[in-house]
């Protein structure tokens, strides 16, 4: 904050102009680096203060802030929440002619979460915005108040009884001139860092919403076969007893792409086998993996709740990384800890803990968490996991010593005698581990298989022009318009993404190039009616499909 | 605020026991301020440093450098800008498996990725101990491969910084405008969404005209 106030001072002498505070390419760090350049042009580690106030969001929101702003929210408003519903009505359209792999189903989401996020921006900024105009309490004009003295504090004080309708009227005249500057065209100090600590706090906002919106979207996502979720609707019902934790299934995601449901079972098979020969003390694995010494057996319980949630108390990718942190942060015995002990202990706490599933909880984090915050140590400790879980299923009877071999059953042989990937490929995977010159995740944000760019517009082709028949023929199935047009409308969203929802449509004309072989059409045309579309086999579809062309085509007579 | 910070991805590779973690422990205690950023153990941790009128936001990446995790490697690697190879002088195998590190790194990591050579424990050498590996053989290999190459002592020190900072400068650097698009900088995803821009207007043009 001293800083800002030299920063701001030289700037003064100087007779710079103060940028909007909101410019992208303004940067208050910028003007302290230049009054620092000419005495000191050395590299400098970063130290301290010279950027703390900027750089470090912590110093200008406090933890104080963060009690009474963010950490008071426990669900999304009612605007945000809407735009759940409709992603979820519009997942379950019928209108895919196969079902969706994990990848296109992620893909999706991703699209999805950064429209929330652009949404929530939208609603925060409104909101604001509305506060704003009203004469009381804006933190922004308060603190220019107080600020403010002589002249331009009787000004300040008659603007803050001011409409913003009426400032926006003043500011298009003509005293908004050049030679008004001794009047201050500038923020102060104090103001900077108000506007910047709003931002911060708005955005922690948006970070907030976006966990709220990740932890809706497969809560509802569970609740069978309604668009307008009841709440409490629990469809694991045989699991009633469950107090707080709730239980959720990945399985059921990755159902349209088996190859993962294999993967996961052979890795969940070789776990036992593995934790097996653990507890039979055929293979000590705290020496074979070079445990920390400073291991003890009282930490496993500790890791084995965090897992636990992990796998199956949980529901959000969001939630679930936040356990990865923290399984983490509970095996540091020590700061200066480096990878070598992080992993062994990491592998050592699967093969002791064995949860279920893992494999498929992990890749639902990675495709399913949203991609822009799937970053840093949150990125770190999924990485680690995944090395973990692919050091295990590389483990095969040659890694251990030769003596083991003999006291092995013949199914533990088989389980052990090669490596999982060796038996099930998993294209995607080979990519996040082997990739070499993809492009930084960063710049995959809206489309993150990249890679599969063809597939996806071609998708997306057949998925609007079922849209498009789909609404005027059977009307009825689809009440409501796709929630990315309604979402623009209601919150105008910024022109690229209108602009998407714009193609879509445009793009209507790439469709079904490959249209299913004709089966024998079935009179029972409603007889999906009750179906989940979760549930439907590529046959039915298929045959929905059929029922679908049907119609149009006695439409059209 | 922030538009130039530039976030790049470290990755530390390296036999156990050469020093990986150390020197990274050394290079992230300059910071005199306290480190809120998050950090888990040595394995992951971050450092600011401001290289002109910019700064470079490091995020270390440790491996696991026992040989039975070495294949796992790719999977901390993958979309890395920049990679140290550690080895240690007095330790010649060390400066072999450095030379296999860096031929993969070569063969199958970003084909722009900036990578530092860092020859580490020479306190070892300044203490009367054996050097196993000369200098000018680790210069050798960096000459060869265009590496950047310092002989380090994290227990002293002793050219830290400087293999970071050297790092650091050969990073391209973000221009603001690209910035935008950038999802990756910590915190500052958001700087272009708050439009808070009318307001100040507002507040200024009052005050300029009721004068």
């Amino acid at each position: 904050m001293m800083k800002d106030g030299i920063s701001m001072d030289q700037g003064l002498k100087r007779g710079f102009f103060t940028p909007p505070i909101t410019n992208p390419k303004f940067d208050s760090t910028q003007s302290i680096s230049e009054s620092y350049k000419s005495t000191d042009q050395t590299l400098e580690v970063s130290s301290q203060t010279s950027d703390s106030s900027n750089i470090n969001p912590d110093s200008l929101v406090t933890q104080e802030d963060v009690e009474r702003e963010i950490n008071c929210l426990r669900e999304l408003p009612l605007e945000l929440s809407k735009l759940i519903d409709l992603f979820i009505a519009d997942l379950k359209q019928p209108k895919y002619i196969k079902p969706l792999t994990i990848n296109q189903l992620s893909s999706i989401f991703q699209g999805f979460y950064v429209k929330f996020d652009k949404s929530c921006f939208q609603y925060l900024s409104q909101l604001n915005a509305t506060t704003n105009s009203n004469s009381t309490t804006t933190t922004f004009l308060t603190a220019r108040e107080t600020l403010s003295s002589g002249l331009s504090g009787i000004f300040a004080r008659s603007r803050s009884s001011s409409g913003s309708s009426i400032m926006r009227v003043r500011r298009s005249s003509s005293l908004f001139s050049n030679d008004s500057a001794t009047v201050t065209p500038m923020l102060t100090p104090d103001e900077i860092n108000k506007q910047l600590k709003n931002n911060e706090l708005m955005n922690l906002k948006i970070e907030k919403y976006m966990e709220f919106c990740e932890r809706e979207v497969f809560k509802r996502i569970l609740e069978v076969g309604i668009s307008v979720p009841t709440q409490n609707f629990d469809v694991n019902k045989h699991k009633k007893s469950h107090s707080d934790k709730e239980t959720f299934r990945v399985t059921n995601l990755f159902r349209n792409s088996p190859e993962y449901g294999k993967y996961n079972k052979l890795l969940d098979e070789k776990f036992q086998c593995l934790l097996k020969l653990e507890t039979q003390q055929e293979i000590d694995f705290k020496k074979f993996l070079d445990v920390p010494e400073s291991f003890k057996d009282e930490d496993l319980p500790a890791a084995k709740e965090i897992l636990e949630d992990l796998v199956s108390h949980t529901i959000s990718p969001c939630e679930k990384s936040n356990l990865l942190l923290k399984l983490h942060e509970s095996m540091i015995y020590s700061q200066n800890m480096s990878n070598d002990e992080f992993l062994s202990l990491l592998i050592y706490y699967l093969i002791r803990i064995t949860p279920q599933n893992i494999f498929l909880t992990i890749q639902f984090i990675r495709l399913f968490r949203y991609k822009k915050k799937l970053v840093q140590n949150e990125l770190y400790v999924l990485t680690n996991i995944e090395a973990a879980l692919v050091f295990i299923e590389d483990l095969t009877l040659s890694d251990f010593p030769e003596d083991i071999q003999g006291k092995l059953t013949d199914n533990e042989i088989k389980i052990l005698e090669h490596s999982i990937s060796s038996k099930v490929d998993i294209p995607q995977l080979s990519s996040i581990y082997n990739n070499q010159n993809d492009t930084i995740h960063e710049h995959n944000l809206e489309l993150p298989l990249a890679n599969e760019g063809n597939n996806i517009s071609s998708y997306d082709g057949i998925r609007s022009v079922f849209d498009a028949s789909l609404r005027n023929i059977i009307g009825k199935f689809r009440p409501s318009s796709p929630p990315t047009a309604n979402v623009s409308r209601e919150y105008n969203l910024p022109p690229a993404v209108s602009k998407k929802v714009d193609d879509e449509s445009g793009n209507s004309t790439i469709i079904l190039k490959t249209p299913p072989p004709p089966i024998p059409f079935d009179n029972s045309w409603n007889k999906y009616k009750d179906y989940k579309f979760e549930d439907l086999k590529i046959s039915e579809m298929r045959e929905i499909f059929e029922i679908y062309q049907k119609i149009v085509e006695e439409r059209a007579v | 605020m922030n538009s130039n910070v530039t976030s790049v991805k470290l990755v530390l590779l390296g036999e156990a026991a050469v020093g990986k973690s150390s020197i990274v422990l050394r290079f992230v205690s300059n910071d005199f301020s306290e480190n809120k950023e998050p950090t888990i153990g040595a394995a992951f941790l971050t450092q600011r440093v401001n290289i002109d009128d910019h700064t470079v936001k490091f995020e270390i990446w440790d491996t696991a450098g026992q040989e039975r995790f070495a294949s796992l490697a790719p999977m901390y690697y993958r979309n890395a800008q920049a990679a140290l190879v550690v080895y240690d002088v007095s330790k010649p195998q060390s400066f072999i498996k450095a030379r296999h590190w860096v031929k993969e790194l070569q063969e199958r990591a970003s084909s722009d990725i900036i990578i530092a050579l860092a020859g580490n424990k020479v306190d070892i050498v300044e203490d009367g101990g054996e050097r196993k590996v000369a200098t000018e053989e680790g210069q050798k290999l960096a000459d060869e491969e265009g590496l950047l190459f310092f002989e380090t002592s994290a227990k002293t020190g002793q050219n830290v910084n400087e293999v970071f900072l050297a790092i650091g400068e050969k990073i391209p650097i973000k221009k603001p405008n690209e910035h935008a698009n950038n999802a990756n900088a910590d915190g500052s995803n958001d700087n272009n969404r708050v439009d808070i821009t009318s307001s100040d207007n507002n507040a200024a043009a009052v005050s300029g005209c009721n004068c």
